[in-house]
């Protein structure tokens, strides 16, 4: 990546948010957000991780992508996972096991209902898009 | 939020939220629930509607709270049989049950939210923007969010006396724990950098308080931000080389952190001729071995050098004389993540958060006897209630509040009286405690203050340097006091002796670390007299905390003889035979409280 002039960093800016926004507007993809801060890793975010990409392989769901992302605050929920899809709710769930994965696949990927015990709910307005 | 992709080929076309937190669970959220569920089945809706429960949504003052999506409509205070007309009129007849309905946010018009997605919540991220929403190891991610956008404003538009005077405007203060205007530390660092020729600026990462890890959690999440304010920074005042001083029991933060320095110096925005503009600037590592001391700037300042970390009076200030004798500018990590946001949205926009000489919003790290620990940020000026009841959703097992506990060793506890204070800098000094760094312990009933405060002695006499007598007798003086207290040893005078030792190590220690290491024990005698008294004159811990001041034994009157107590007794120390009196040997008892928990029947007591 070559260094950049300040024209170069906003065509960039432009095109990084254009990628970003089609996959976000893209009905076919699944966003599935891992919170790996120290605190998701430490309450086993990498296990629940595994479990995800396990998961998603047996049940040939390939249109899904997992991002590491920063905590989310939500310490007493840990690990956190956040899923974006079409037809949903942006959804967080947590606390995460290995073990609530298949159910989560199923339940919320797969057949659109959320897995109610594990939602929380705890939207705070966010200053870039507002 | 919510869904931008929605059409209704879903399975269920709508998704009915019923808070379940502990706060809205007193208030009958479960018959709430059951009744919804049962309306929409009765309705023929089950297909269409999901009803679920959810945790807590950070509003329980005004629950129990149900959310429509996908219209992201909010009704609070909902009542069990308010079910029915939810489901009859919103989701049968689609329209609002307007009597129910949470409106506008009044609480925040500065924000010009556009579109009330139901942002109730009291939280308001500018620190934290982008934890949570991007992957800390992708410059881009962070580039498509305004990334670097105030870098290329700061260099191409504006001199440095207007990013300064922007930066007054603001009223941004720092947020380590003093409170320094912003604006007036880089503006010392910019003339003694014009001087001088050069300057440093140094990026304060010893975050060292216990409870407290809000610069962990932003560096983990949002690492571009600080390297970018950094960069704005070195612009102003005049600086080539910056040093972020960050102790090394924070892996992950500092992978993140190398990770982004690689890629900013790839797309050049760090290192020579950043964004073509030629101004040059670049970044080190330094790592910390965790002493708390090195927080303090001077003696942060001889740990970059290389020298140990102890530190010097003051003046010269950094700002004067710092990194290797040069003017420094030193901030804090959460105030650094402030500066993109002031210099891209301007001071106007940053100082309509908040109150009168503080602004913004606070980060805190909610720890200890709260439902919902974690990190929070609300707008400077929030109240304690609403944190700890809102945000922090309630005191866990319903224990009744006892104090909140800001500042970590160098602060103090606030109140159940002062609960409806607005937090800033002004009102937490005035309540003899202060921000810090922003560590909030909350503290129940069960939590005994003079043991509490003995920890934070223990923590202060572990971390004192040992360079200045007064730190380092004063704290370990005061500590033993302390433990004399909680062991039922304290001397009649102890609690004058205390008093005494503190205002000596306040006054004369060397450095911060020393005049407010004695706080926690002020702030505690002040609200708390009367608990250090019970210590001494009645030989009792009211918490029930100190076990040495207890004695456990089992009333005659009460006991069957059951042998449960004896049974769960962990060292046997309790004797009696079946259906017979037990008796607990005072010698053998470890005061654990097993048989109290174990009793059925209220025989055991505790004195």
């Amino acid at each position: 990546m070559a260094k950049k002039s300040r024209e170069e960093l906003r065509l960039h800016r432009e095109q990084v948010r254009a990628e970003l926004k089609k996959n976000d507007n893209n009905a076919d993809l699944i966003q599935v957000l891992i919170g790996m801060g120290t605190s998701g890793i430490a309450a086993g975010a990498p296990a629940v991780q595994a479990a995800l990409i396990e998961q998603a392989a047996l049940h040939d769901i390939t249109n899904i992508q997992l991002r590491k992302v920063g905590s989310l605050g939500l310490d007493f929920a840990e690990p956190v996972i956040e899923i974006r899809m079409a037809n949903m709710p942006d959804t967080i769930y947590g606390p995460m096991t290995a073990e609530l994965v298949p159910e989560i696949i199923e339940k919320h990927i797969l057949d659109r209902e959320l897995v109610g015990r594990y939602v929380q709910h705890r939207p705070a307005p966010d200053m870039m898009e507002d | 939020m919510g869904y931008s992709r929605y059409d209704l080929e879903s399975p269920y076309s709508q998704f009915c939220y019923v808070c379940s937190g502990v706060g809205c669970e007193q208030k009958k959220s479960e018959d709430l629930y059951r009744n919804l569920k049962n309306e929409v089945r009765n309705r023929g809706l089950s297909s269409a509607v999901q009803v679920v429960r959810t945790g807590c949504f950070g509003l329980c003052e005004k629950g129990p709270i149900v959310k429509m999506l996908p219209e992201e409509t909010v009704y609070i205070e909902v009542k069990p049989e308010d079910a029915a007309e939810l489901v009859e009129r919103h989701l049968v007849k689609s329209e609002i049950v307007t009597r129910l309905q949470l409106r506008d946010n009044a609480r925040r018009p500065h924000l010009e939210v556009k579109k009330d997605h139901g942002h109730y919540q009291k939280q308001v991220r500018i620190v934290l923007r982008n934890c949570g929403k991007i992957d800390p190891e992708s410059i881009d991610e962070y580039i498509a969010r305004e990334g670097y956008a105030a870098l290329d404003k700061a260099l191409f538009e504006l001199t440095p006396e207007q990013i300064i005077e922007e930066l007054k405007v603001s009223g941004l203060r720092g947020r380590g724990g003093a409170g320094w205007p912003t604006w007036l530390k880089w503006n010392f660092g910019r003339k003694s950098a014009a001087t001088a020729g050069t300057a440093y600026v140094v990026c304060n990462a010893d975050e060292g308080d216990p409870g407290a890890y809000m610069d962990r959690s932003t560096l983990e999440g949002d690492p571009h931000s600080v390297l970018e304010a950094m960069t704005i920074a070195a612009y102003t005042i005049g600086a080539a080389q910056g040093y972020i001083y960050i102790r090394a029991e924070y892996p992950l933060a500092i992978k993140r952190l190398e990770t982004a320095m690689k890629q900013a110096r790839e797309y050049g925005l760090l290192g020579e001729d950043i964004l073509g503009s030629g101004f040059s600037f670049d970044i080190e590592i330094r790592l910390g071995a965790g002493a708390f001391v090195c927080g303090e700037e001077t003696a942060l300042i001889a740990s970059i050098e290389g020298e140990r970390g102890t530190p010097k009076p003051r003046p010269p200030f950094p700002t004067d004389s710092g990194v290797w004798g040069l003017p420094t500018v030193i901030n804090n990590v959460e105030t650094w993540a402030n500066i993109p946001v002031v210099i891209l949205r301007g001071g106007k926009w940053f100082a309509r958060i908040g109150t009168a000489n503080s602004k913004g919003t606070k980060v805190f790290a909610l720890t200890g006897k709260v439902n919902n620990t974690g990190l929070v940020e609300v707008p400077m000026g929030t109240t304690l209630r609403e944190i700890i009841y809102d945000v922090g959703g309630g005191m866990q097992a319903g224990k009744a509040f006892k104090a909140v506990q800001t500042g970590g060793p160098s602060g103090g506890v606030i109140t159940a009286e002062h609960l409806d204070t607005p937090i800033d800098f002004d009102n937490l000094a005035k309540l003899g405690s202060m921000m810090g760094s922003g560590g909030m312990i909350v503290l129940a009933e069960d939590d005994c203050i003079v043991d509490v405060t003995k920890f934070y002695l223990e923590f202060s006499v572990e971390e004192s340097c040992g360079k200045c007598a007064p730190c380092r007798i004063g704290t370990r003086k005061m500590y033993n006091i302390l433990d004399r207290f909680t062991k039922g040893t304290a001397r009649p005078d102890d609690l004058w002796n205390l008093e005494v030792i503190a205002d000596a190590t306040k006054k004369a220690s060397l450095c911060g670390l020393g005049q407010s290491a004695p706080n926690p024990i002020l702030s505690t005698l002040q609200y708390f007299r009367h608990e250090y008294l019970a210590h001494i004159d009645e030989g009792s811990c009211p918490a029930g905390v100190c076990k040495d001041l207890m004695l456990y034994s089992i009333d005659p009157e009460k006991c069957i003889g059951c042998t449960v107590c004896a049974r769960k007794c962990p060292v046997a120390c309790i004797e009696g035979k079946s259906k017979e009196l037990h008796v607990i040997d005072q010698e053998r008892c470890i005061k654990c409280g097993a048989c109290l928990a174990a009793c059925k029947f209220d025989a055991v007591l505790i004195a």
